[in-house]
């Protein structure tokens, strides 16, 4: 008979938790791939400048609507420059970088400015996606009640590890950009006529006035600090990271065309129920139901995943800043703060749109959208210097 | 986390969604259900007296029968288009859905602006076709009606695919709001007009219920007779809209001469007479394949190039007939014949544009496009040097 | 005898022992037998070697090496140990003036035979199952795999049951991490009696409490052999035929032994009908309800006359009917499982045309509605493994759907991917390879690939051998 090991197990059970493989509270340590980098950047890139902004920019520069998301796509692609930097040379956690460069108090300050943006972003976010289905898929819905379940959503976003956030982007982005892909090919087979957004900049005047009001929507990659030092990269992946964020806000740019073309002569008609679906040049709509209404849903799912990104953030900025790693306790904390901005403050659609085209906010989001990433770098640069120069410090003593 | 932990922020979790779905069905049941909904399929807008508005709409509701379904019309005013929607509600009992309808006819007397208002109070899509009634569009629903329950058609589509078909424009909702608020500030939409006929010997005007999406003809407002019946309809004008609304019918020729240069319309049939070997030969026929057409403007000259490439395969008998002797012969008279008669298509279309102070070629939208300047300052349709660039391939 | 008394003390009814005193070579000696454990022809024929061959023997050394030869035995002083062996049908033979034991392999208890799984049946491939016999279960598995490189590792887990469990790897082939990580949270547990497999599935998962599977459950060797082969663990258990093996990846719920008896093309398609499946089952319900209370404008028209027609005069509400529908198919499920064979049949037809057909009739609930939540419960036998997370799964979908419409169907839609997204038991991804995104794990995810093409492990399940074949 062959020898076999043979155990007796009479052990008394202990307090110990065998289950604490993945659990909530461990310290992240490399949570994302390069590829799910990649994508991030592609939705980050497309998402809300897909949504309502470009109803808000024709509605405010009529056919140069799609001119004035141009500028914002570029101005945050060239943010994205320093950003994709930051994270390919750095290899510790933002946060960390930032409290051994500016001192624990000073990291502390910093990151409490950061997440307070990161909650504007949020609850911009917040607010289209209630203005949009509240108008378009769920009318006469109670919006108090819908952000409810969009909140129970960002809760376990935030509850949840970046690695969970990151693979679940990864999962829906094929469906995404299949969708999209669907509703560009309908948009360039049926003849779809972008020389009403000719001529270009007719009325300078107007132009810059919307220029002006709509720059809440810039600063759509400072998510993105999050993969700081926890981003496993390969020898392309930045080359990838910036391809990404080029087709990302091209979509969004040709999209933004189309409607601009469709709606140029009649900006007056546009509003929150339009949507690019809905203005193609063919009626199949109305006898094989509003179909069109099904792919806006999908495609709009790269928005929740946006609001879910934005929310972890504030959420990590709010746990570095008081010292804590209580996850669950933030993300509610999070979630009743944006209900309460939601539900009470933003009551009237009309305070959320004086707050985001105020000059204010014109002239903090494009400082705080380049500001961020050029912190990163700029940190990660310092930080590496330190290092080294403690290396070799080191490396003499040993010596 | 410990376990107990988790259990206790399950259990939380779930008292939370027991209470949410508690209270959920509150916002919930102020929905209506679909079958509490009226589904309208044609929707029709007529100036009424005064300043007020008459809506007429054609719906569809499920009958006593299982499975059945019927079509009617009602009719009513209102001071503004809201009002005219909400009075609908009350007129059926119910509440209207609008998502479904698949054509707005627009009346003699419908004021443009109205439909700005139709696509964004109400949910009539901005992708609906458009179609055009000679007089009222409560008598062309009420007529559309029976014919359909006659054919069994269940959408208004198939007024579109004739109006294709007829190589007449058609447009949508957003399309023609566009097209009026361009530099032209004209816009088109085909014009459906009804064919009557005597009703035959033994025949009912009735028609025969209980299939689904067939069903019994609505009762007609129109008063006709009851010997007359709806034997079909014909698409062959267009009905052309400025800023103050219609501003004249373009006759059938100068319809198509309209589809050459600024519809997408691709398909159809072009008829021309052919002179060959010193004979004219009438009606020699081609199926249209595809076409091109573009207009290319010149600020310096004024002038306006019209560009059409179209793409014909020749069919029938007459073609052969010609071909058999000499190819290349036939083929050149053929083009010429076509180019002749697409020319002057598009020169009737351009002659009823002046005629009706209209721009349904989009001369003015082209100029304002790459001139705008110029178009500000100089430009005059009616002194604009028209040239004609047509191409024919045959197949 | 004192050492045969020792023993008999340990029972709480010594009865049930059986001592079979006798002379062993020059002294006295006692056999101690669990007649309903072990062979009595064993017994005897000991019996008889120690009385007329072992004469001149002494020693229970003596005796094991000479009189006792073709006997398996071990020597013991542990009268724990001992009694432990009695238990699982060894016999115990003691002597006069020692206080060991010698220990005989004599087991033979009865088991039932081999036979195709109730709950794989397939109609080409092997038909052998597992039974709940460890034994038995371990000689299927080494007669597939005839390697060195197979380690058993065995153990006993319960203190009254003392469960013989085996763990089994390859060692050439499985991750060391996995394999200590197993055996540790094994060894953890401190427990009364595992009476079945699916008692340590809560310990070795890493969220117990989740609804998802976490663990892989097999009865059939071919898959468990597979299993091993890429780099999984797997755990028999005495008295039970299903064997747990991890890490478990979602994409084994949608992979069936069949697959691979099959061809290619085939293998694909059938994989491609249970995703569409597990689609349309979790998702169809919902999706009529929320369609019909929110969103009408996405139905087509001549649909929406059809159902407008059939749901006319139904009492309930669009979700209350669905809800009822559901409950009422899961009412039928469990009592079908359930019912005794004899009234099966009538039972069956009780349910389904008596309810269905009946209730339709009477104007409770519409036919759209029950063709839909048939449909959908159809559906859901293609993926049979997932047939209870996903029930339950479905309800909740439906209610949201209900409740919420699209918007929080599909909130509730990423809200469980996102949950699946954060499983990482074993380090092996649960939703590997769609996320995180493994291409060259695709060739046996959605489609069956060729056999030649498989020539790497898949890489989301940890293994120090990547290379099948050359």
């Amino acid at each position: 008979m062959k020898a076999t090991q043979r155990q007796t197990n009479n052990s008394a059970l202990g307090s110990e938790n065998t289950q604490n493989a993945g659990t909530t509270n461990t310290r992240e340590t490399k949570q994302a791939s390069g590829k799910q980098l990649v994508v991030i950047i592609f939705i980050l890139a497309m998402a809300t400048k897909m949504f309502l902004l470009p109803i808000f920019v024709i509605q405010a520069a009529g056919r140069d609507g799609y001119l004035i998301l141009t500028v914002y796509g570029v101005f945050d692609l060239v943010t994205l420059v320093p950003m994709i930097i930051a994270i390919r040379k750095c290899d510790v956690d933002f946060f960390e970088l930032l409290s051994s460069v500016l001192g624990k108090v000073g990291g502390k300050i910093v990151v409490a400015i950061i997440g307070l943006f990161l909650f504007f972003k949020l609850n911009a976010a917040v607010a289209e996606i209630l203005t949009f289905y509240g108008t378009n898929v769920l009318a006469d819905f109670d919006t108090s009640i819908m952000i409810i379940v969009l909140l129970v959503f960002l809760a376990a976003a935030g509850t949840h590890t970046l690695r969970s956030l990151s693979r679940l982007n990864e999962i829906l982005v094929p469906v995404i950009v299949t969708c999209l892909a669907v509703l560009v090919a309908i948009v360039l087979l049926t003849g779809f006529d972008f020389g009403n957004i000719l001529p270009a900049v007719d009325n300078g005047k107007r132009f810059t006035s919307a220029l002006l009001k709509h720059p809440a929507w810039v600063g759509d990659f400072t998510p993105l600090v999050l993969f700081i030092g926890r981003t496993k990269t390969k020898k392309y992946t930045w080359c990838f990271a910036a391809g990404s964020g080029v087709i990302g806000t091209g979509i969004a740019v040709f999209f933004a065309i189309a409607l601009s073309a469709a709606f140029g002569n009649v900006p007056m008609l546009i509003d929150s129920t339009t949507n690019i679906s809905n203005i193609l040049q063919f009626s199949v709509g109305n006898v094989y139901g509003r179909l069109d209404m099904f792919s806006s849903v999908v495609w709009s799912v790269s928005v929740f995943i946006e609001a879910a990104l934005f929310f972890y953030a504030t959420c990590r900025c709010v746990a570095f800043v008081i010292g804590k790693n209580e996850h669950f306790v933030i993300s509610i904390g999070a979630c009743v703060a944006t209900y309460i901005v939601q539900v009470f403050a933003l009551t009237d659609p009309m305070i959320l749109s004086l707050c985001v085209t105020s000059y204010a906010c014109a002239i903090i989001t494009p400082i705080m959208a380049a500001g961020i990433p050029l912190l990163a770098l700029v940190c990660g640069a310092v930080y590496n210097k330190k290092r080294k120069s403690g290396d070799k410090a080191a490396g003499r003593e040993g010596v | 986390m410990t376990v107990r932990k988790k259990l206790l922020i399950y259990k939380v979790l779930l008292f939370l969604l027991a209470f949410f779905i508690a209270f959920l069905p509150t916002t919930s049941l102020r929905n209506k259900e679909v079958n509490s909904r009226v589904i309208v399929g044609i929707l029709g807008l007529d100036g009424g007296d005064g300043d007020k508005i008459r809506l007429t709409v054609q719906y569809v509701m499920p009958t006593e029968a299982q499975g059945s379904t019927g079509k009617d019309t009602v009719t009513v005013e209102g001071e503004t288009l809201d009002e005219a929607a909400e009075t609908l509600n009350t007129a059926l009992g119910r509440r209207v859905e609008l998502g479904h309808c698949s054509m707005v006819i627009v009346g003699a007397d419908a004021k443009p602006e109205l439909l700005g208002s139709l696509m964004t109070a109400t949910d009539v899509t901005a992708d609906v076709w458009m179609a055009a009634a000679d007089g009222k569009a409560e008598d062309l629903i009420v007529d559309l009606t029976e014919f359909m329950s006659k054919t069994g058609a269940t959408d208004a589509n198939f007024i579109a695919y004739g109006a294709r078909k007829a190589h007449i424009a058609t447009n949508t909702l957003l399309g023609f709001l566009s097209d009026l608020g361009s530099a032209s500030k004209t816009a088109y939409i085909p014009l459906v007009e009804m064919q009557s006929g005597k009703a035959s010997e033994g025949g009912d005007s009735g028609g025969s219920g209980g299939g689904q999406g067939g069903g019994n003809g609505g009762k007609s407002e129109g008063g006709e007779k009851a010997s007359e019946q709806k034997t079909g309809m014909k698409v062959e004008k267009l009905a052309m809209y400025g800023e103050s609304g219609r501003v004249g019918i373009f006759d059938s020729t100068a319809a198509r001469g309209v589809a050459w240069v600024s519809a997408p319309v691709e398909k159809g049939t072009v008829c021309s007479d052919v002179e060959y070997d010193g004979k004219t030969i009438k009606g020699v026929c081609g199926r249209l394949l595809k076409k091109h057409a573009s207009i290319v403007v010149d600020e310096k000259s004024g002038e306006a190039t019209i560009k059409i490439k179209a793409f014909i395969e020749p069919h029938g008998d007459k073609f052969n007939t010609l071909f058999a002797t000499n190819r290349k012969k036939a083929d050149d008279a053929l083009i010429a014949g076509y180019t002749k008669k697409i020319k002057g298509e598009v020169e009737r279309a351009i002659a009823s544009s002046l005629a009706t102070n209209s721009d349904p070629m989009f001369i003015g939208r082209e100029f304002y496009r790459y001139y705008p300047d110029y178009y500000k300052s100089q430009y005059d349709y009616y002194s604009v040097k028209i040239k004609y660039d047509i191409q024919i391939a045959l197949k | 005898m004192e050492a045969a008394q020792r023993i008999l003390d340990k029972f709480a009814t010594p009865d049930n022992v059986v001592v079979h005193e006798c002379k062993c070579g020059k002294t006295a000696g006692a056999l101690i037998v669990q007649p309903d454990l072990s062979d009595a022809a064993t017994a005897r024929a000991v019996v008889f070697a120690l009385e007329n061959t072992a004469k001149s023997l002494d020693t229970l050394e003596e005796f094991s090496r000479y009189a006792l030869l073709e006997y398996d035995v071990t020597i013991s002083s542990d009268v724990d140990d001992c009694v432990n062996k009695l238990l699982n049908g060894d016999m115990l033979l003691c002597i006069d003036g020692e206080s060991s034991y010698a220990v005989i392999n004599a087991r033979k208890y009865t088991t039932r035979g081999i036979t195709e799984p109730p709950t794989e049946t397939v109609m080409r491939g092997p038909r052998e199952g597992f039974i709940e016999d460890l034994k038995t279960n371990l000689s299927l598995l080494e007669r597939r795999l005839k390697t060195p490189d197979l380690a058993i590792e065995r153990m006993e887990i319960g203190r009254k049951s003392k469960t013989a469990i085996a763990l089994c790897y390859l060692s050439s082939v499985a991750d060391e991490k996995v394999v200590s990580n197993v055996k540790k949270r094994l060894k953890k547990i401190d427990i009364d009696g595992i009476v079945d497999s699916h008692y340590l599935v809560p310990y070795i998962e890493e969220k117990p409490l989740s609804l998802f599977n976490q663990t892989g459950l097999s009865e059939k060797p071919d898959i468990v052999t597979a299993k091993l082969l890429e780099g999984r663990v797997a755990i028999f258990v005495d008295g039970s035929p299903m064997v747990i093996t991890v890490p478990f990846v979602v994409i084994e719920e949608f992979q069936s032994g069949e697959d691979y008896y099959q061809r290619t093309t085939y293998g694909t398609f059938v994989r491609l009908l249970r995703y569409l499946g597990l689609i349309l089952a979790l998702l169809l319900p919902a999706v009529y309800v929320a369609l019909q209370n929110y969103h009408y404008t996405l139905i087509p028209v001549r649909f929406m006359v059809t159902l407008m027609a059939a749901i006319k005069g139904i009492p309930l509400s669009p979700l209350a009917e669905t809800m009822f529908v559901l409950l009422l198919f899961e009412i039928i499920r469990e009592a079908s499982v359930r019912m005794p064979r004899a009234v099966g049949m009538a039972m069956s037809i009780v349910g389904a045309l008596v309810l269905g057909e009946t209730a339709v009739s009477a104007g409770l609930i519409s036919s759209p509605a029950v063709m839909v939540i048939a449909l959908s419960s159809i559906a859901l036998f293609t993926v049979p493994s997932m047939i209870g997370s996903m029930s339950v799964l479905r309800i909740l979908y439906t209610l949201i759907g209900g409740l919420c419409g699209l918007f929080g169907l599909i909130l509730a839609v990423l809200f469980t991917l996102h949950y699946v997204c954060s499983l990482n038991a074993y380090d092996a991804p649960y939703l590997a390879p769609f996320s995180p995104l493994v291409y060259s794990d695709f060739k046996d995810a959605i489609e069956r690939g060729p056999f030649p093409t498989m020539k790497k492990r898949p890489k989301s399940i940890p293994n120090i051998n990547p290379t099948r074949q050359s």
